[in-house]
């Protein structure tokens, strides 16, 4: 748990962090959303404490962290910086072994956690462990940030746009590792973006900065269905908001059981924007639907989606 | 195995290459310079004595290279040593100061600091040794402190991040990474003092300026040229043996840093 109580933080007399109040659970993946300067990196920084607040207090699991040392502290917590920042003169492996190697691991156990973490961000150990960072692309070496982060294995993980300079196909990609990390993993995850539907898509509860204030902490749906001002509305895109839920809702929370429909079956957990397209694009009004083992659960059609929707 | 070949340099082959016949000429001259007797009487009949031989060109050679290098080891250590110190929080303030120190020891000429030095420390190699410390102590200094700024802020907000010690960043991360720049300094350095070195000569110490200065002051052009070209291939081999040691470095720590 990381809890936040009423914290500051001004660089020369401009709030970065404005009397910030929230806590974030244990095992969530959080995200905190906001335009350009509202203060996410600075929150994220604070809880490992490369910057310290003017006032108020972080918790981690009920510990005061201005208590804790900040070197040891930050060895527990796994950290993706906004720039990447690998080592240059490092091989992929080395940049991957380095908290491991500050926490004084035996040698092969290192050797072992490299191949591991290098295979579970999809990167091939035999092909990667020994190039250097200026080998990679982009998305590969966000990639090693991420193994690099993960090393560890830290119950905590901060993320500051680590997928910020991706093309869309390797975002979404690396998106789809994070949820899979995340479900395997159960760390909490705190992971800094300015992509609502980043933040939507990955998210189970999402702040909002603006301006340094927190402006709303919910659920995905809650900020979907019930923006705390215009600015959150804005933010999740107006009247497309309803677009927006489809992408997380899932067909088989909003699907007729009993209801019958022609043509090819939908999968229950696709999601309903799914759904929709496939509506669209096969010319039909509803679909069956049915689960993994392929039993029939019912339809879901146009009217449902515009019945259930706020 | 995987060796990125940086466009513009030079084979490997062919730097061993201009290396190793520079060492070679620079070692016949000072093993075989009075064998060029019969060559530097032609060019000057008049000289009764052409080739120089108050001392060999050996024990002129090991000499200037062992001043060179007795001024080069403090310059390394005490150089890197400020440059880190003032690129440290606690440093900061004492940068402008150590450039005003180091940078009168280089405006200084050398002759002036060789005649001050003299006073304090007798004549001989002494005094070679202080004015080569004072002369080339600013390049080491410069580049220590330009190679450590210029390390990517990304590698160190992410050293930071992930829990080194201020220790472990300086060893780790700004050294290794500022290793090309701060070699560049050591090099620069170098070079300057190989030059610098042959003056000492004129306070007594026995260099490969000892027969520039006597055939100036006694017009004997053939030990000029004896001892001008000796030190000039001494610095070329040095220059070059740099730039395999720096080609070398930028192998482990490339451009993109
Ligand atoms: N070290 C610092 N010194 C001075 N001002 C800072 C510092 N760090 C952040 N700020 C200021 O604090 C405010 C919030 O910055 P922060 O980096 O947290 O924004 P952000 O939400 O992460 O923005 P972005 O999406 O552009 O990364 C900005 O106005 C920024 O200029
Ligand atoms: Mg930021």
């Amino acid at each position: 748990m990381i809890a936040f109580e009423n914290v500051n933080k001004s660089f020369q007399g401009r709030a970065a962090i404005a009397d910030a109040t929230f806590t974030v659970k244990s095992h969530e993946f959080c995200m905190f959303v906001g335009p350009s300067g509202a203060g996410k990196s600075t929150a994220l920084r604070l809880v490992n404490r490369l910057i310290a607040p003017d006032g108020g207090t972080i918790r981690i699991d009920d510990d005061d962290i201005a208590a804790l040392n900040p070197v040891e502290l930050r060895r527990k917590l796994g950290y993706v910086i906004q720039s990447i920042g690998l080592f240059p003169h490092w091989s992929v492996g080395d940049n991957v072994a380095t908290v491991p190697r500050l926490l004084g691991w035996p040698k092969a156990r290192i050797a072992e956690r490299i191949d591991e973490l290098l295979t579970l961000v999809e990167l091939d150990p035999a092909t990667y462990r020994d190039r250097r960072p200026h080998q990679l692309s982009g998305g590969q070496q966000q990639r090693v940030g991420l193994a690099r982060a993960l090393a560890a294995d830290p119950n905590i993980l901060l993320m500051d746009e680590p997928f910020g300079a991706l093309d869309a196909v390797t975002r979404d990609t690396l998106q789809n590792e994070m949820i899979r990390i995340h479900a395997a993993t159960g760390k909490t995850i705190l992971m800094v973006t300015h992509d609502i539907d980043e933040a939507i898509r990955l998210g189970e509860r999402i702040v909002v900065f603006e301006e340094g204030r927190v402006v709303q902490n919910a659920t995905p749906e809650e900020l979907l269905a019930n923006p705390a001002n215009d600015f959150v509305r804005a933010l999740v895109g107006g009247e497309a908001a309803s677009l927006r839920l489809l992408k997380i809702r899932r067909v088989r929370e909003w699907l007729r059981a009993g209801g019958n429909a022609d043509g090819p079956p939908i999968g229950a957990d696709e999601h309903l924007d799914t759904a929709l397209a496939r509506m669209l694009g096969s010319g039909r009004d509803a679909l069956p639907v049915v689960d993994k083992s392929g039993q029939p659960q019912g339809a879901i059609g146009l009217g449902d989606l515009i019945r259930k929707a706020p | 195995m995987s060796d990125a070949t940086i466009p513009g340099m030079a084979t490997p082959a062919r730097r061993y290459g201009t290396v190793a016949a520079a060492l070679v000429l620079l070692v016949l001259l000072v093993l075989f310079m009075p064998a060029l007797r019969p060559l530097f009487h032609a060019l000057f009949p008049a000289l009764e004595r052409p080739v120089y031989s108050r001392a060999s060109f050996l024990t002129l050679t090991l000499w200037h290279i062992g001043l060179v290098l007795a001024a080069t080891i403090p310059v390394v250590i005490a150089g890197i040593a400020a440059g880190v110190f003032v690129t440290r929080r606690s440093g900061r303030e004492f940068a402008g100061i150590l450039d005003t120190v180091t940078a009168i020891g280089q405006t200084f000429p050398p002759a002036a600091v060789l005649a001050l030095a003299v006073p304090l420390v007798g004549y001989g190699a002494q005094p070679t040794v202080v004015a080569l410390v004072a002369y080339g102590i600013l390049p080491v200094v410069d580049n220590t402190i330009a190679g450590i700024r210029g390390v990517s802020p990304a590698a160190m907000g992410a050293a930071e991040g992930m829990g080194f010690t201020p220790w472990q960043k300086l060893f780790w991360v700004e050294l290794p990474l500022a290793a090309p720049v701060i070699m560049a300094g050591v090099r620069t350095s170098v070079i300057i003092n190989i030059g610098t070195a042959a003056i000492g000569s004129t306070v007594g110490a026995l260099t490969l300026g000892s027969p520039i200065i006597e055939g100036l002051s006694g017009s004997n052009t053939a030990y000029v040229i004896q001892g001008a070209i000796v030190v000039g291939l001494l610095a070329i081999v040095t220059d070059q043996l740099f730039a395999l040691i720096d080609a070398r470095l930028r192998r482990v720590v490339p451009a993109a840093a």
